[in-house]
């Protein structure tokens, strides 16, 4: 007892002094790239940009800018999200569909996220072009991590479900969604985490009324860099809040299915 | 600690010592002066040296550099690589501002914004009242003179019309083309190209002539400028003047000659031969030294502050800026 308890303590403080260390080095190279640079213009220092993050989280701009992209991720995610374990589900359980499927999810796969921005500032207004660009690259990520996991399922276990004649829900239910669920959650956590970027690329690009990518874009025309690497805080922060909340939600989520 | 934190951590510290040390920043025996001018209606002034290539200094040659966008002749200043550039205002006050060492040599053009469009409507710019105008990109001068306008005339341009963002001129010409935007702003030269390719539309209003009227004077808003580098302009004050002189000339010529200018234009500055003809009278080329027009710098810049304060740098230059 005492000797787990002793790991356990070891275990906390690898976990806080590693990060605190590595955020230590970070900011110390930054400052020392800061200073041999000696320009603002080019690389702010690290007290720098906190400051300009602090009065820019005092406006009521940030706020309505903020949340215009934290709308659309959301949005640009569960939809992708759902449509990708949609077609996963489809393509993984049925051949044929697979076969048809296949070859444009490869094609969506190996085109350039700039194609599909450049494409969408053609077709669409501003505002539908993040969602769109989203859309393109994070379905295809989730369709084939589900994929991945139906082909994870133990052939053997399917077979002798059909000799038992198994309702196809209770197979679907007891084998295919324990198997497929770790893929279900590690094809949102990547889905999450290429959305702020590809959202903000997309932003960029598109200028929508209210969107952090409009702000970085505004910011880099006046030479502000202090102003872009503060919003580039602002969406690692977004990113690693979302990060940390999926873990979260996922180690309470799958619990059931881990019991022996 | 650990050993290898330890060694990590003295690495760092020796990294301090030599990013302290000062970097060598002086080039010496300079022969050549380099003149770097953005594409477009900005580097128009200059076009004939570009393609003259006047003596400047007996002993000194002159190399011209053309660049394609703002971000590219930022490096080239930032860099000390441009000896004298030519760049939007609030641009070259960004960068004073910021510490990169430049003056203001002269201011070259006087606004080449219009607003154009198919609707023939529109005479005045309270007729614009719950229209969609499409202006690209958002927060950039055009955007923020267009806000200036619309105040100035007892328009709310949040509230009395709907302001529709692209991030390019390009993007914007394009869909004008296309005639899936009614109203946009745009600058010369992409007015014409636009005016030739879509032959309904019109110039429905013009920048430069509200600005003088709102302001009461002469002259519009000093759109582009010459800058020179404080060190250089020291060095060599004779091969200044005999830029500036040629420069002045240049600028009268390109105004003059507009039909000869635009096939230099399109050779030089990625302006199309047919548009350039039409886009030149519309540039409001007039060269002019800084003090002659400190009032009008100053006018336009504290208008831009007023909407947006790092548009120009965050602060209005100080009288240093003027040489």
């Amino acid at each position: 007892m005492r000797t787990s308890t002793n790991k356990l303590a070891r275990k906390v403080q690898l976990m806080i002094s590693g990060p605190c260390e590595s955020w230590l080095l970070v900011f110390f190279l930054w400052k020392l790239a800061a200073l041999r640079i000696g320009k603002e213009l080019i690389l702010p220092a690290p007290e720098r940009v906190f400051a300009v993050l602090l009065n820019l989280v005092q406006t009521p701009e940030f706020w309505r800018h903020f949340f215009a992209t934290l709308r659309r991720g959301i949005v640009g995610f569960l939809f992708s999200y759902f449509a990708g374990v949609t077609f996963g589900l489809c393509a993984g359980l049925n051949s044929y569909f697979n076969q048809i499927f296949r070859p444009v999810l490869v094609t969506m796969r190996s085109t350039p996220s700039m194609s599909f921005i450049l494409l969408a500032l053609i077709w669409f207004k501003s505002d539908a072009v993040a969602i769109f660009v989203t859309f393109f690259v994070v379905f295809p990520l989730v369709t084939q991590n589900v994929l991945e996991g139906i082909n994870q399922v133990d052939p053997a276990l399917l077979e002798m479900a059909e000799i038992f004649r198994v309702k196809p829900g209770r197979i679907l239910w007891k084998l295919y969604l324990p198997a497929i669920l770790p893929f279900l959650v590690a094809g949102a956590a990547a889905g999450l985490g290429i959305t702020w970027k590809v959202m903000i690329a997309a932003e960029v690009m598109a200028v929508p009324r209210w969107g952090i990518g409009t702000r970085m874009d505004t910011a880099r025309i006046f030479l502000n860099t202090s102003e872009v690497f503060a919003w580039t805080a602002v969406v690692v922060s977004l990113g690693y809040l979302f990060d940390r909340a999926l873990a979260y939600i996922t180690k309470n989520l799958t619990l059931p299915w881990r019991k022996p | 600690m650990s050993q290898k934190a330890l060694i990590l951590w003295t690495c760092c510290f020796l990294l301090i010592f030599s990013a302290l040390s000062p970097v060598s920043a002086v080039r010496p025996g300079e022969t050549v002066v380099k003149i770097m001018a953005l594409q477009g209606p900005t580097g128009l002034t200059l076009l004939k040296m570009i393609q003259d290539n006047p003596v400047l200094s007996p002993n000194i040659t002159t190399s011209y550099t053309i660049l394609k966008g703002p971000d590219q002749i930022i490096v080239k200043i930032v860099s000390g690589e441009a000896d004298i550039a030519a760049l939007p205002t609030n641009l070259a006050a960004i960068l004073y501002n910021k510490g990169i060492n430049i003056r203001l040599l002269a201011v070259t053009n006087w606004g080449v914004n219009y607003l154009i469009g198919r609707d023939r409507s529109i005479h005045t710019w309270t007729d614009l009242k719950g229209k969609e105008v499409a202006i690209a990109p958002p927060g950039a001068t055009p955007d923020l003179l267009f806000r200036f306008i619309l105040e100035s005339n007892g328009l709310d341009p949040e509230a009395d019309l709907k302001l529709v963002y692209y991030s390019t001129p390009v993007e914007l010409a394009h869909l004008m083309i296309a005639g899936r935007v009614e109203l946009g702003v745009l600058p010369e030269p992409w007015v014409s190209q636009v005016m030739l390719k879509e032959t309904t539309t019109e110039i429905l209003l013009d920048f430069q002539e509200e600005w003088k009227k709102i302001h009461n004077q002469n002259r519009s808003y000093p759109q582009s400028c010459l800058v020179v580098k404080t060190a250089f302009a020291q060095a060599y004050p004779e091969l200044i003047s005999a830029f500036l002189r040629e420069a002045a000339a240049s600028s009268a010529w390109v105004m003059q000659n507009p039909d000869q200018a635009g096939i230099l234009a399109e050779k030089h500055l990625s302006i199309q031969a047919t548009a350039g003809p039409l886009a030149i009278p519309r540039c409001n080329l007039d060269f002019l030294r800084p003090w002659e027009v400190k009032e009008e710098i100053e006018a336009f810049l504290h208008a831009l502050y007023k909407y947006n304060p790092d548009s120009i740098g965050a602060r209005i230059p100080d009288a240093n800026f003027y040489q």
